[in-house]
């Protein structure tokens, strides 16, 4: 299986930082979220992540890749600072899901199950399904933002997605 | 829609989503521009002084650089000509012998003269029953010696070596030698002076304001060893002189005060053979020995006033200079900033391993 990249949301050229900021933040967020796995913290990573870039929005160049891979890149590494000093594995609290689980409700059943089998993921493998799934990042952005090959992001990525479906069953 | 778009869009579904007054709030301080922390005061205050701090070295390294700059060239605008002469040290002048009856003095060579009030060293020196006060206060005795050249135009060359001579009758100096001569615009001129030695300075000043110095080299002979041993043998030869002369008053025969005359007569001539080798000594340190050398340019002066020409001068020595002074710091700097970036690849390195970690031990 071959996981293309399809990223409607950056298509959104984002012209000024609030432009970029409007088109990144909700997930940035969620893929924050998923690695520190705790809601206040995720808030303060996110917050602090967007700091970071719009103090250094100068440094940016496109010619070493796009503005969304960018803000991610600076968004992981914040995550993994605050992991570091806080050195905590709280699940994420309080998230309240998106909708009410009826046994007939076919597509909340799958959400759930899909929820259940990403929580069950490596956190690696996660942070990969993170970065494609909630970022819109192409395989090049991902290998950007966790600093590899591209060839070796999309194995990476290629297995943590067949993990997942068969968490899923 | 096949399975990985059903997927994507199911794990989409489970995203995390931000609380809407926390988005509301990172909004409000995008749109602010998110307002800088202020800095602590000490901090405030360092970063107003480091620009000052950063000008003002600077100042002070452009001041020196174009002090050294200018200084490199101020003989030249004597001369009237960039001759590129720089004050240098040349090989001092061939040594004589540390004087009659005595061994070898140690020498003591200074790349530059020896000020006055180190001439007596306080350091004390060889026992001697002399009553001579050159030594009796342990004080050593010492020999000047200095070489110096001066390069001048050539329309200013006599009046140069005439300005030596005058310098030579007024500081009470004696011309040993002179040798003067000149060709086809160029000349030479030598001087051997030798110079009272409580008036060496204020005639090595004198001359040195006579023409551009090209160079000037001083060196001292501690010629105490000597000087003690001559001043021992005189009192040896003159208290045997005086017991042969009381040995005299009591010979009994006439054959007993030949033999002692004929002794008086010995110890007469090692006197004056004593006296003699003091005699030299104490001028050689009374006079300090002072070579001269004048050559001209072959060039004629311009004059004092400072031209144009002097200026792209002064500037293409100050860019010289300046030039030198970056490949210098440079080469200093140069394996610091290979360690610092060793460093802080080193340290990104870490980093990102401590980061990846935090992520594997979760």
């Amino acid at each position: 299986m071959t996981v293309t990249a399809t990223a409607p949301a950056r298509e959104t050229a984002a012209t000024s930082f609030a432009d970029l900021y409007r088109a990144t933040f909700a997930d940035v967020y969620a893929y924050v979220a998923t690695i520190v796995r705790d809601r206040s913290a995720a808030e303060d990573v996110t917050a602090q992540a967007f700091e970071r870039a719009y103090r250094k929005r100068r440094s940016f160049d496109a010619r070493r890749g796009s503005e969304r891979a960018w803000i991610f890149g600076i968004a992981r590494n914040a995550a993994l600072d605050e992991l570091r000093r806080r050195r905590r594995s709280a699940t994420l609290v309080a998230e309240p899901p998106d909708e009410v689980l009826v046994a007939h409700d076919e597509a909340a059943v799958r959400r759930a199950t899909v929820r259940a089998a990403l929580d069950r993921l490596e956190p690696r493998d996660r942070e990969l399904v993170a970065l494609k799934f909630h970022g819109d990042l192409s395989n090049a952005e991902i290998a950007k933002v966790l600093g590899m090959s591209e060839s070796n992001a999309g194995t990476r990525l290629h297995r943590a997605v067949t993990k997942l479906r068969e968490a899923c069953g | 829609m096949n399975d990985m778009e059903q997927l994507r869009e199911d794990v989409r579904a489970t995203a995390p989503r931000p609380r809407p007054e926390f988005a509301a709030r990172l909004e409000r301080n995008v749109e602010a521009g998110f307002k800088p922390a202020r800095a602590p005061r000490g901090e405030r205050r360092l970063n107003l002084l480091t620009p000052a701090l950063a000008l003002a070295c600077t100042a002070v390294v452009a001041v020196f650089v174009a002090a050294v700059a200018i200084d490199g060239t101020s003989g030249d605008d004597e001369e009237g000509a960039s001759g590129g002469v720089a004050m240098q040290q040349s090989a001092p002048p061939e040594e004589e012998s540390g004087g009659s009856g005595g061994a070898a003095p140690p020498r003591n060579d200074a790349e530059l003269r020896v000020p006055e009030n180190t001439r007596a060293f306080d350091t004390a020196g060889p026992s001697t029953r002399s009553a001579d006060p050159r030594i009796r206060d342990g004080r050593r005795v010492v020999e000047h010696r200095t070489a110096l050249e001066l390069q001048t135009p050539a329309n200013e060359f006599a009046e140069t070596t005439d300005e030596v001579l005058r310098v030579a009758d007024d500081t009470g100096s004696i011309v040993q030698r002179s040798r003067v001569s000149e060709r086809e615009g160029k000349g030479f001129a030598r001087f051997d002076l030798r110079v009272p030695a409580s008036r060496l300075d204020e005639t090595l000043a004198d001359l040195s304001r006579l023409a551009h110095v090209v160079s000037r080299t001083a060196s001292t002979d501690d010629i105490t060893r000597a000087y003690v041993s001559a001043a021992d043998r005189l009192q040896d030869a003159r208290d045997e002189r005086r017991a042969l002369l009381k040995a005299l008053e009591r010979a009994d025969t006439e054959a007993e005060a030949d033999a002692i005359r004929q002794q008086i007569e010995l110890a007469r001539v090692r006197i004056a053979l004593a006296e003699r080798d003091l005699g030299a000594l104490r001028r050689r340190a009374d006079r300090a020995k002072v070579s001269v050398t004048v050559r001209s340019t072959g060039r004629v002066s311009e004059g004092g006033a400072w031209t144009p020409g002097d200026a792209i001068d002064d500037a293409g020595r100050i860019l010289e200079v300046a030039a030198g002074v970056v490949v210098v710091t440079a080469a200093a700097l140069l394996p610091v900033a290979i360690l610092a970036a060793l460093a802080a690849l080193a340290g990104r390195s870490v980093r990102r391993r401590r980061r990846e970690a935090a992520l594997d031990a979760r």
